[in-house]
C-alpha cells in the first residue's frame, strides 16, 4: 500500500491548498517546530478515524477546531469577511481493491470536508462530510462507496490495531510500554499472528465434530431400539461433547486470561509498592521525628515560661530586701516591747474590760452595788488600773501575733529565695538537655530527608496515603485471584471428570452399537475431524510463541542497525517487552535507560511488528511518523534514516531533525539522494506572512498562526 | 494482499496432521486433510472482507460445508478402493 498524495486546504496552518506527493521508499518532509509538522499526521487521522492525538491523549476531532486562525485576524480582510469556510483534506492511496478483487490494487480517494459558518470573529463547525471513492479497474470509472460500508472498508484497509503503530507521533509515543500492561501491543500480535486464524478454524472443525456426532447418534438410535439406560448414555455423551469443548475452548481460557490480568495487575502494584515501601517508611519516620521535636519544643517553652516566672520572683524578692530588713526591725521592736511587759500576770477573770469601763462610767461597783465616792477614791484607781491591765494584755497579744507574722514572712522570703535559685538552675539544665535532644532529632531528620530526596528522584514513589490505597487494591486483587484460581482448579477437575466419563460412555456405547456402512463412514469421518481439530489446537498454541520469537529476533536485528552499540537484548515474552544486558544476561531496569535508547527500542519492536504484519497479512501499510527521532542524537537519527526504508514499501517522516544538518549542502544532497534512490520524495516547508515573506525556518522567529501560514517551498519526487 | 499467511498455515497444518496421524497410527488419507484445509482457508479468507467478524450462523454454515465436502471425499475414496 502507498500514500500517493496528501492535499490540505484551510486545515490549521495550511491556508492555501498544499499538496504533498509521495513515492515508494523513503519520503522526508522537513518542518521546524510550529510549522504544522504534526498537523500533516493529524489530518490523516482526522480523515481515517476522526480521532486526533491532542494534548497527550486521543480526542474526538469534533471537539477540536481545525480551521486556520488566519480567518480570525481582521487584518486579513478578504478572509475575515468569508461567511463560510471549508476545511478539506484528501488522501490518495494505492491499496487493495477489496470491493472487487482483493488480490489486486486500485486507487482510493478519501476526502473529508468540514463546513464552518462565521459567528462574529469565530468560525463554528457546522458539519463534517467524508467521501470514499475508488477506481474500478475494469471500467476505469470512479465508484463512490456507500456510507454503510465506510467503517468496514477503513478497518479492513487500515486495521486499527496496526494503524496506531504505523502512524504515530514521536513525542506522544505511548502505545507501547516497556513494562507491564501492553494491551495495544497484544492487539497487534492478535492482528498479525496466525493463532486467531487457527482459533477460527478450530471453531468450525469442532462444530463439524459435534454435528457429525449428533448425526451418528441419531443414526444409531434409528437402527435399533435402545434401552432407557443406553439412550441416557447417548444423551449424556451428547451433553459432554458440548460441555467439554465449551470448558476447554472458552470458559477455562477466559478464566485463565482473567487470572493473567489479575497477576499482571498485582505485579504492577507490587512493583509500585516495592518502590514506595522504603519511601513511606522514611516518610513516616520523619513525621515521627517531627512530632517528637514538636513535643520537645513545647516542653522547652513550658520550662522557659516557668523559668521566667521564677526569675521574676527572684527579682521581686531581691527588690524586697528593704522589706525584710523592715520586718527584722519590727521583730526586734516587738521583742523589745514584749520584754518590757511585766510578766507578773494579773488574773484576767471577770469582770471583763467592758464591765470595768461600765463601773467607771457609772461610778458604781456592779458586783457589790456600792457607789464610788469620787475619782480619788482607791476603788476608782483600782478600776483604772484594772482597765490598764486589760489594755496591756491586748497589746501583748497584738505584739505576739505580729511577732509571729513578721518572723514567718521573713523566713518565707528567705527560704523562697533559695528554692528559686535551685529551681532556676534545674530548669536551665533541663532546657539544655531538651535542646541537645532536639538538635539530635533534627540532624536525624535531615539525614532521613536527604534519603527521601534521593528516593524520589530515582524511583516511582508515592505518599503514605496512596501507598495504603494501592496496598488495599493489591489485597483485593489477591483475594479475587485466590477465588479465581479455586474456580479454575474446580473447572479443571470437572473437565478431567467429564473426559473420563466420556471415555467410559464411549466404551459402553461401543458395546451396544451395531456396525454398518453409514456408521463406519461416520466414524471414519470423525477420526479425520479429531485429528484436524487436535492439530489446529496445537498450532494455535504454538503460533503466539513462534510469533514472539520472530519479533524478538527481528527487533534485535533492527535495534543493532538503528542504535550505535546497543548492548541490550530485546525479548518478547507473554505479550510483554523485556530487556536484558547483552554481556551479563541480567534483566535491565528500564529506568536506567536514556530517552533515545527507549525510543529506539520501541522503534525496533514496532518496526519488527510492522515488517511481520506486512509479511503475514500481505498488507503493507505505509509507515508515517511525526518527529520519530526527536530525542535521538544525529548519529542515531542518521542510522535510523538510512535503514528504516529497508523494511517497508513506503516510509514518510515528518521531521525537524534534518533542518540543522542540511546547513551543510553535502548532507542535504546525501539525504535527498537517499530518498530518491528508494523511489521516495523530499519536501521542505516554510512559514510566510501575508506578504509572502518568510518568517524564518526556526521556531526562534515565530509568528502567530493568525499572521502566518505554512507553504511548501521545495518538493522533489523521483 | 498476497495471502502468504494462509500458505504458511496450510503448510504448518499439513505437517502437524501428518505427525499426529503417525503418532496415533491411524490409517487416514492425507488428501482428505489437504481438502479440509483448503475449505477452511477459503472460509477464513472470505471472512477477511468483513474484517474477520463472524457470527454463529457463519460458523454453522461453514461447519456444514466442511462436513459435506469431507464425507463426499471419504465416500469417493472408499468407492475407488
Amino acid at each position: 500500500m502507498k500514500l500517493n498524495k496528501l492535499k490540505l486546504k484551510n486545515y490549521s496552518c495550511f491556508l492555501d491548498a498544499v499538496e504533498l506527493n509521495f513515492g515508494k521508499g523513503l519520503n522526508i518532509v522537513n518542518a521546524g517546530n510550529g510549522y504544522g509538522k504534526s498537523k500533516f499526521l493529524d489530518s490523516i487521522n482526522w480523515v481515517i478515524s476522526n480521532q486526533i492525538f491532542h494534548g497527550d491523549v486521543w480526542k474526538n476531532a469534533d471537539e477540536l477546531d481545525l480551521y486556520p486562525l488566519w480567518y480570525t485576524n481582521p487584518e486579513n480582510k478578504q478572509y475575515y469577511e468569508e461567511k463560510e469556510v471549508i476545511t478539506e483534506v484528501t488522501l490518495e492511496f494505492t491499496a487493495p481493491d477489496i470491493d472487487n478483487n482483493i488480490e489486486k490494487n486500485t486507487v482510493w480517494f478519501f476526502t473529508k470536508k468540514r463546513y464552518h459558518k462565521r459567528e462574529g470573529t469565530k468560525l463554528i463547525r457546522n458539519r463534517d462530510e467524508l467521501t470514499i471513492k475508488y477506481i474500478n479497474n475494469e471500467t476505469g470509472e470512479q465508484v463512490i462507496l456507500g456510507k454503510h460500508r465506510e467503517f468496514d472498508v477503513i478497518e479492513t484497509l487500515f486495521p486499527k490495531a496496526l494503524r496506531k503503530f504505523m502512524w504515530f507521533q514521536g513525542e506522544a509515543f505511548k502505545e507501547i510500554s516497556l513494562s507491564h500492561d501492553n494491551k495495544e501491543f497484544n492487539k497487534v500480535l492478535d492482528t498479525i499472528s496466525h493463532y486467531p486464524i487457527y482459533g477460527k478454524m478450530v471453531k468450525r472443525a469442532s462444530k463439524a465434530i459435534i454435528k457429525k456426532e449428533n448425526a451418528l447418534t441419531k443414526l444409531r438410535r434409528e437402527q435399533r431400539g435402545l434401552s432407557k439406560e443406553q439412550s441416557e448414555n447417548l444423551y449424556e455423551k451428547d451433553r459432554l461433547l458440548i460441555k467439554i469443548p465449551e470448558l476447554e475452548n472458552k470458559i477455562i481460557p477466559d478464566l485463565q486470561c482473567d487470572i493473567d490480568d489479575h497477576e499482571n495487575k498485582i505485579a504492577d502494584y507490587e512493583d509500585f509498592l516495592k518502590n514506595s515501601v522504603e519511601y513511606v517508611k522514611i516518610d513516616r519516620e520523619i513525621k515521627q521525628k517531627e512530632s517528637d521535636i514538636r513535643h520537645i519544643n513545647q516542653s522547652i517553652e513550658e520550662y522557659e515560661i516557668s523559668k521566667v516566672n521564677m526569675l521574676i520572683k527572684r527579682w521581686a524578692i531581691a527588690g524586697s530586701k528593704s522589706h525584710i530588713e523592715s520586718f527584722q526591725k519590727k521583730i526586734d521592736y516587738i521583742q523589745n516591747e514584749l520584754n518590757k511587759i511585766d510578766n507578773t500576770k494579773i488574773p484576767l477573770h471577770i469582770p471583763g474590760p467592758e464591765m470595768v469601763q461600765d463601773m467607771i462610767d457609772d461610778m458604781k461597783c456592779h458586783i457589790c452595788d456600792r457607789e464610788i465616792p469620787d475619782e480619788d477614791h482607791e476603788s476608782y484607781h483600782a478600776l483604772l488600773k484594772r482597765l490598764e491591765v486589760f489594755k496591756e494584755g491586748k497589746k501583748e497579744r497584738w505584739l505576739r501575733k505580729n511577732f509571729d507574722i513578721f518572723k514567718r514572712m521573713k523566713s518565707n522570703a528567705l527560704s523562697t529565695h533559695s528554692e528559686i535559685e535551685e529551681s532556676i538552675k534545674n530548669h536551665k539544665k533541663k532546657i539544655q538537655e531538651k535542646i541537645r535532644k532536639r538538635n539530635k532529632l533534627n540532624s536525624e531528620k535531615d539525614v532521613l530527608q536527604d534519603k527521601l530526596k534521593g528516593l524520589s528522584s530515582s524511583s516511582n514513589t508515592t505518599t503514605g496515603e496512596n501507598y495504603d490505597l494501592y496496598f488495599n487494591k493489591k489485597q483485593d486483587k489477591e483475594k479475587n485471584l485466590r477465588n479465581l484460581k479455586l474456580r479454575l482448579g474446580s473447572l479443571k477437575n470437572n473437565l478431567i471428570n467429564y473426559k473420563n466419563n466420556l471415555k467410559e460412555l464411549n466404551e459402553k456405547i461401543r458395546s451396544f452399537q451395531t456396525d454398518n456402512n453409514d456408521i463406519n463412514l461416520g466414524e471414519e469421518s470423525l477420526k479425520y475431524f479429531e485429528v484436524l481439530v487436535d492439530s489446529l489446537k496445537k498450532l494455535e498454541l504454538d503460533a503466539k510463541e513462534n510469533l514472539e520469537n520472530e519479533i524478538t529476533h527481528k527487533s534485535n536485528s533492527l535495534f543493532n542497525i538503528y542504535y550505535d552499540n546497543p548492548g541490550i537484548n530485546i525479548k518478547i515474552k507473554n505479550g510483554n517487552v523485556k530487556l536484558f544486558d547483552k554481556s551479563t544476561d541480567d534483566e535491565i531496569d528500564i529506568r536506567n535507560l536514556n530517552k533515545s535508547q527507549k525510543e529506539m527500542i520501541k522503534f525496533s519492536v514496532i518496526n519488527s511488528l510492522l515488517k511481520l504484519s506486512n509479511e503475514k497479512l500481505g498488507n503493507s501499510l505505509p509507515l508515517i511518523a511525526d518527529a520519530p527521532t526527536s530525542s535521538s542524537e544525529w548519529t542515531n537519527t542518521k542510522y535510523f534514516t538510512e535503514n528504516v526504508g529497508d523494511n517497508f514499501d513506503q516510509v514518510i517522516l515528518f521531521s525537524k531533525d534534518y533542518i540543522e544538518q542540511c546547513e551543510d549542502p553535502n548532507v542535504k544532497t546525501q539525504l535527498i539522494n537517499l530518498c530518491l534512490k528508494q523511489g521516495g520524495s523530499w519536501h521542505w516547508t516554510q512559514k510566510v506572512d501575508k506578504n509572502g515573506n518568510s518568517v524564518g525556518r526556526k521556531f526562534d522567529n515565530p509568528k502567530s498562526d493568525s499572521e502566518s501560514k505554512t507553504v511548501i517551498t521545495e518538493s522533489i519526487l523521483k | 494482499m498476497k495471502g502468504t499467511i494462509f500458505e504458511e498455515i496450510q503448510d504448518e497444518l499439513s505437517k502437524k496432521v501428518n505427525s499426529l496421524v503417525n503418532e496415533r497410527d491411524y490409517n487416514l488419507n492425507q488428501d482428505v486433510f489437504d481438502l479440509a484445509s483448503d475449505v477452511l482457508i477459503k472460509q477464513i479468507k472470505s471472512l477477511r472482507k468483513d474484517n474477520f467478524e463472524e457470527n454463529d450462523t457463519d460458523i454453522n454454515k461453514d461447519a456444514n460445508e466442511i462436513l459435506r465436502t469431507i464425507d463426499q471425499e471419504i465416500n469417493r475414496l472408499n468407492e475407488t478402493k
